[in-house]
Order: C-alpha cells, then sequence, then structure tokens
C-alpha cells in the first residue's frame, strides 16, 4: 500500500484546464463531418455522398443535401467520395442544446 | 486432428476449400453422432452452431476445430427441424436456442426449449432471420406476461432468496441481468438474462455494399472493434480470393496488438477498482488513456475504427517513429506499475481463488481467449489457424494453469508484453508497397471463414454471398457469446463480496454477446 502512496505522491497532474485552455486533437482525427457548399456540384446528382453514408446521416432529395450530426458515426466514407464536398476535422466539440442544430441543409441553386 | 485423420474417421474425406478451412456435406442425422465423436474421440473443439437459409431450404452448419484446421459441417434440412447436440455437447446449447429464435427451426431433444435472444413479448411465429422477414420491419412487442426475472432450474429451499442484480447497474452502460440464489452470502446458483438489447447485427449485414459492411462489424462490439472488423475482412478476402498486400498484414498485427494492449490494461484498472486500490486504478486508466490516444493518433479514431477495409486497411502508418517511442514508454511504465500491483498483498487477496474455472468445464463448454489460457487450455488462433502477418513473427502463448482470477491476471499481463514485442517486430519487417488489395466482384454462393483473436479470444466470421454478389447470411460468433455460459460455472460456491473480481476477470463484452 506505501509503495503506491508514494507513487501517487510524485505523480505529476494528469488533468487538463480544459475547456478554459482549449484541447486539440492530432490532425486526421475524426470527429466531425463538414459539408462545403461551394463544392458540391449544381449540375450533378448528389446522391453518391447519400449512398456512401452507412447510418444515413446524409439524405439527398431533389433539391436540397441534409446532414444530421446526430446520426453521423465518423467512419470518415462522406470525405472519400470524389467530388470532395465533405472533409472530416478533427473538432470534437459537438455538443449543441438542442438537436435541430446539429442539422446542415444545403439547397440547390 | 488433420484431414486423413478426419477421413479415417467418418470414411469419407473432407473437401479442402482453401487454407485452414475444411467442408464436409452430411445428411442432418449424421450430425449427432459425427459432431460428438470428433469432438470427444478425436479432441476437435466445438466453436459454433447456426443456420442458414439457402433458395429453397434451410442448412445447419456446425463448425469444429480440428487442430490444424477449421471444418465446417453443412447439413441441409428436409424439415424445419433438427436434433440438438446439446445432451453431449453443452457448448451447443446458446447456439440452438438462438436457431430456433430466429430461424424457426426446431432443435429436437434440446433439454432447454426456451427463448434466448428475442425479447419477451415478441410474437411466436415471427423469425427475424428469415429471408421473408424483411429488414425494415417493425414488430408490436405485447406486454410481458409474467412478472420477476427468468431463472431455470433456480436453488430452492429453506431462507434461499433469488436475488436480481441488473440489467441496469450503476457505472455499466451494458445491460446483463445476474439472479443469484443465496441464503445470504455463499452463492448457491447463478442465472444469467443476457440479449436485452440484440440488435440484430446479423441481419443488419444482409444487402449492405462491401465499403460499409466492415463498418457493421466494427459495432458487434466497440471496444473489439479491429478484431471484429478483421475477422469480417478476412472472411470476405477469403471468400473472393483475394491477396491482401504484406504491408497491410503487418500493419493489421499493429493495430490488432495495439487493441489487445488497452483492453488488457483496461481490464486490470477495473481489478484495481475492485479492490479500492484508487491510486492503482488512476494509473492504469492514465496508461489505457495513453493508448488511446496514440490509436487516435495513428488512425484518426480512438478505438481503431474505419481502419479496416476489405483488401486491406484505409490508412498507412506515416511515423513508426512516433508510435516506437510512445510504445517503448508505454511499455517501461507498464511493466512499474505491474511489478507493484504483483506485491500488493490486499490486490493479489482478492483475486487468488476467486472464480476458478476448471479445465473440464472450459474445454466442454469450448471456451476460448484468456479465460480458456488462464485454466491451461493451450489455444491461440494467432499460432493455431494464423492470419496476417502472424506466421512470420516470433511469440509465445501465454497460459496459466489455477483458472481462477489471478491466473487470467497474469495471462493478461503477459500477453500485453507480448504484444509490445509483437508490434516492434511487425514495424521492424514492414515492407513498403501498397496497403490495399482491389476487390472483384463477388460470386454468387461464395463464402468463408475468417477469424481473428481479439483481447477476449476467437472471433468467428462466416459470410455467403448470394444473387448480384451481395451478402446472403453473415454469422457472427464473438468470444463474449462463447465465454459468457462458463460464468454462472466459476460462481457457483463463491461468495457475493467476490463478484466483481468474477465478473472483471471475465472481461466479456456485451455488445458482443447480445449480437
Ligand atoms: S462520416 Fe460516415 S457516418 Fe458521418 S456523415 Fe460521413 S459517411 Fe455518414
Amino acid at each position: 500500500m506505501l509503495g503506491w502512496f508514494y507513487r501517487g505522491l510524485t505523480s505529476r497532474r494528469v488533468t487538463t484546464r480544459y475547456p478554459i485552455v482549449p484541447e486539440s486533437m492530432p490532425e486526421g482525427f475524426r470527429a466531425r463531418p463538414v459539408v462545403h457548399p461551394e463544392r458540391l456540384d449544381p449540375e450533378a446528382s448528389w446522391e453518391p455522398y447519400a449512398r456512401a453514408c452507412l447510418p444515413g446521416a446524409i439524405q439527398v432529395t431533389e433539391e436540397e443535401l441534409t446532414l444530421d450530426l446526430g446520426r453521423c458515426i465518423c467512419c470518415g466514407l462522406c470525405a472519400q467520395v470524389p467530388g470532395g464536398a465533405f472533409t472530416m476535422e478533427p473538432d470534437f466539440e459537438l455538443a449543441v442544446r438542442n438537436c435541430q442544430d446539429l442539422v446542415t441543409v444545403v439547397r440547390r441553386g | 486432428m488433420n484431414a486423413r485423420a478426419i477421413e479415417e474417421r467418418l470414411g469419407r474425406a473432407p473437401e479442402r476449400a482453401r487454407s485452414g478451412e475444411l467442408w464436409l456435406r452430411l445428411r442432418p442425422e449424421q450430425l449427432v453422432y459425427i459432431v460428438p465423436d470428433l469432438v470427444e474421440g478425436g479432441g476437435a473443439r466445438f466453436v459454433t452452431e447456426f443456420a442458414a437459409e439457402l433458395s429453397e431450404r434451410f442448412a445447419i452448419y456446425v463448425i469444429l476445430d480440428v487442430g490444424d484446421d477449421y471444418l465446417v459441417l453443412e447439413a441441409p434440412l428436409e424439415a424445419e427441424r433438427f436434433s440438438s447436440l446439446v445432451v453431449r455437447l453443452p457448448a451447443a446449447e446458446w447456439p440452438e436456442r438462438e436457431i430456433r429464435d430466429l430461424f424457426g427451426l426446431t432443435p429436437a431433444a434440446h433439454p432447454n426449449p426456451t427463448r434466448l435472444v428475442l425479447p419477451e413479448g415478441w410474437p411466436e411465429g415471427l423469425y427475424p432471420m428469415r429471408k421473408s422477414f424483411p429488414r425494415e420491419r417493425e414488430v408490436e412487442l405485447a406486454p410481458p406476461e409474467r412478472s420477476g426475472p427468468r431463472m431455470h432450474e433456480p436453488v430452492e429451499g429453506d431462507g434461499i432468496f433469488h436475488m436480481p442484480y441488473g440489467p441496469i447497474r450503476s457505472g455499466i452502460f451494458e445491460s446483463a441481468q445476474f439472479v443469484v440464489d443465496t441464503p445470504g452470502e455463499k452463492i448457491l446458483g447463478l442465472h444469467l438474462n443476457m440479449f436485452f438489447k440484440h440488435r440484430g447485427m446479423e441481419k443488419i449485414f444482409e444487402g449492405v455494399s462491401l465499403e460499409q459492411a466492415p463498418l457493421v462489424a466494427e459495432r458487434v462490439s466497440g471496444t473489439d472493434s479491429f478484431a471484429q472488423s478483421l475477422a469480417f475482412c478476412q472472411a470476405v478476402e477469403r471468400a473472393l480470393e483475394i491477396e491482401v498486400p504484406p504491408r497491410a498484414l503487418h500493419l493489421r498485427i499493429v493495430f490488432a496488438e495495439l487493441e489487445r494492449i488497452y483492453n488488457h490494461v483496461d481490464h486490470i484498472a477495473k481489478h484495481c477498482e475492485g479492490a479500492s486500490l484508487n491510486v492503482a486504478n488512476a494509473r492504469f486508466s492514465i496508461l489505457k488513456e495513453r493508448v488511446l490516444r496514440l490509436n487516435a493518433a495513428l488512425t484518426g479514431s480512438r478505438y481503431l475504427r474505419g481502419v479496416n477495409q476489405v483488401g486491406g486497411l484505409r490508412q498507412d502508418l506515416a511515423d513508426p517513429g512516433v508510435l516506437l517511442d510512445e510504445l517503448s514508454s508505454l511499455e517501461k511504465d507498464f511493466g512499474a506499475e505491474t511489478r507493484l500491483l504483483k506485491r500488493t498483498d490486499s490486490f493479489l487477496d482478492r483475486i487468488i481463488t476467486a472464480g476458478p474455472l476448471s479445465r473440464e468445464d472450459a474445454v466442454a463448454y469450448g471456451a476460448v481467449g484468456p479465460i480458456a489460457r488462464g485454466s491451461g487450455v493451450d489455444l491461440d488462433s494467432r499460432r493455431d489457424h494464423p492470419y496476417a502477418a502472424y506466421p512470420e513473427l516470433a511469440f509465445a502463448v501465454a497460459t496459466a494453469a489455477d483458472g481462477d482470477a489471478d491466473a487470467r491476471f497474469n495471462v493478461r499481463t503477459e500477453e500485453i508484453h507480448n504484444a509490445f514485442d509483437l508490434i516492434r517486430q511487425a514495424v521492424d519487417r514492414m515492407p513498403e508497397g501498397s496497403i490495399s488489395a482491389e476487390v472483384p466482384v463477388p460470386e454468387p454462393g461464395s463464402r468463408a471463414l475468417g477469424w481473428a483473436e481479439g483481447a477476449r479470444g476467437e472471433e468467428m466470421y462466416f459470410v455467403r454471398f448470394g444473387e448480384k454478389g451481395l451478402l446472403d447470411r453473415v454469422k457472427v460468433r464473438t468470444a463474449s457469446f462463447v465465454n459468457w455460459p462458463l460464468f454462472p460455472r466459476t460462481i457457483e460456491g463463491q461468495i457475493l463480496t467476490d463478484f466483481v473480481f468474477m465478473e472483471q476477470s471475465f472481461a466479456l463484452s456485451q455488445g458482443g454477446c447480445d449480437g
């Protein structure tokens, strides 16, 4: 027991000052898919993005594309669709007060 | 046993489907004597039994581990019933009840033919794994008819009461219910009620594209994500004869062993928590967190999800230097903490003799992973049925004889040390080159097994492709599904105070069991 007592005493602090001091995640950490509307080709079909998404977080109709972070599993497959309208960002602070705020809608035109 | 020995026993030669995998077609009534004969007489290990719906009929499959190979026995059924193997093979109890629930095939002469997987209130005569049951269908559950927990053959007597523990418990997100028969402190009997959160993972696979299917496998059991996706991808790669590039085979070792390390370290931290060693708990938890952060830095995912894909990997290792530096620091710190823990009496007193599992039970129930190895059963699919780059690497399989929580603890600490070494070997020998191969269009009817030794033991997948090259049947048999039925056997005669140690030393996944 004494051994653990000393070990506890000599440990440095491992907790950080988050959220006062921001925590950065490694580059390439897949936390948030972001849709870049300017990269969505208005002439082409947006279906491939919806097809890439297993849990149905991306829904596409004739007029619009919806991204619902509430359904996203951060797999990053949308970011591999040719056309590149989606990227994965390491920003992990996804919490919102209202689940509607998790939804992004992009309209055609 | 090899293919020759099987032929001598059965009078018929199994067909070699590919390396490590033999197939033999039988009539259903032959299973009842051939399977127990191969197990009892030939020393084969019962891996699992499952059903599939072929175009016009159902078929029962039994997978056996016959030494160097896995043997799949296939028996197409004429009717919607088959003879139960349970009387001679207790390990078949859960698989056969699962077949009954999900396919509506009756295991004749099963000693306990009751519902296992489906919830109470699920309508009779509705079998969700049949092709006639659409994936999207929603089912209204009837209110349960009786109150109180489910118990099979409870211990009755003066002063004995039945104490339900769970399914909702503090600090544990997953749901399992343990009903303890006890006069106070001694545990006389334990009933396991699982499958509260059965998600129908096998059904979810059907029709999913091969790009997306590994994501489904990862979710079978969150803390075994890499082992699950590896076993699944290997099954598909074997079925489609995909040659995975050597670099990917080595990278898979790196990630599989990182997953083993964080799981085993977490298990030790939980043990320390149970023994109220708060400093030790904190320090092992810090080590676990460091491995998760290393995972995130290497792959973008703390739990190594989205890394495997059919044909290889989605991501390469950018800079092995980061990995090797952190690895040696982790190994040094882990060694120091473990040495101290192994000298801490208040810890050892709790785990030595707790939750003993006899070698006979481990063999009879087909236990896998550290639970089997802790009871002296020397099996490890990395060595016995080698895959990825394991055949090229040198490693020892850790075993212990005593079968108690201490034995399992020692097996796991040794496996952590071996894992560090395996990662270094894999990085040292890592060839340059591509990390993924092309995936051809699947032939309808092609099928194969795939497996991986995860932190909890052998994770076994069977895949079969149907018309249009879509996934038609995926059987998932996790290590947790095999090992859970042994838990009541380790606990009878023990005391309630030690319950946490017994549960933690099993360290099984609930999601992986529920499926
Ligand atoms: S990251 Fe995966 S789950 Fe999330 S939106 Fe993209 S494809 Fe869908």
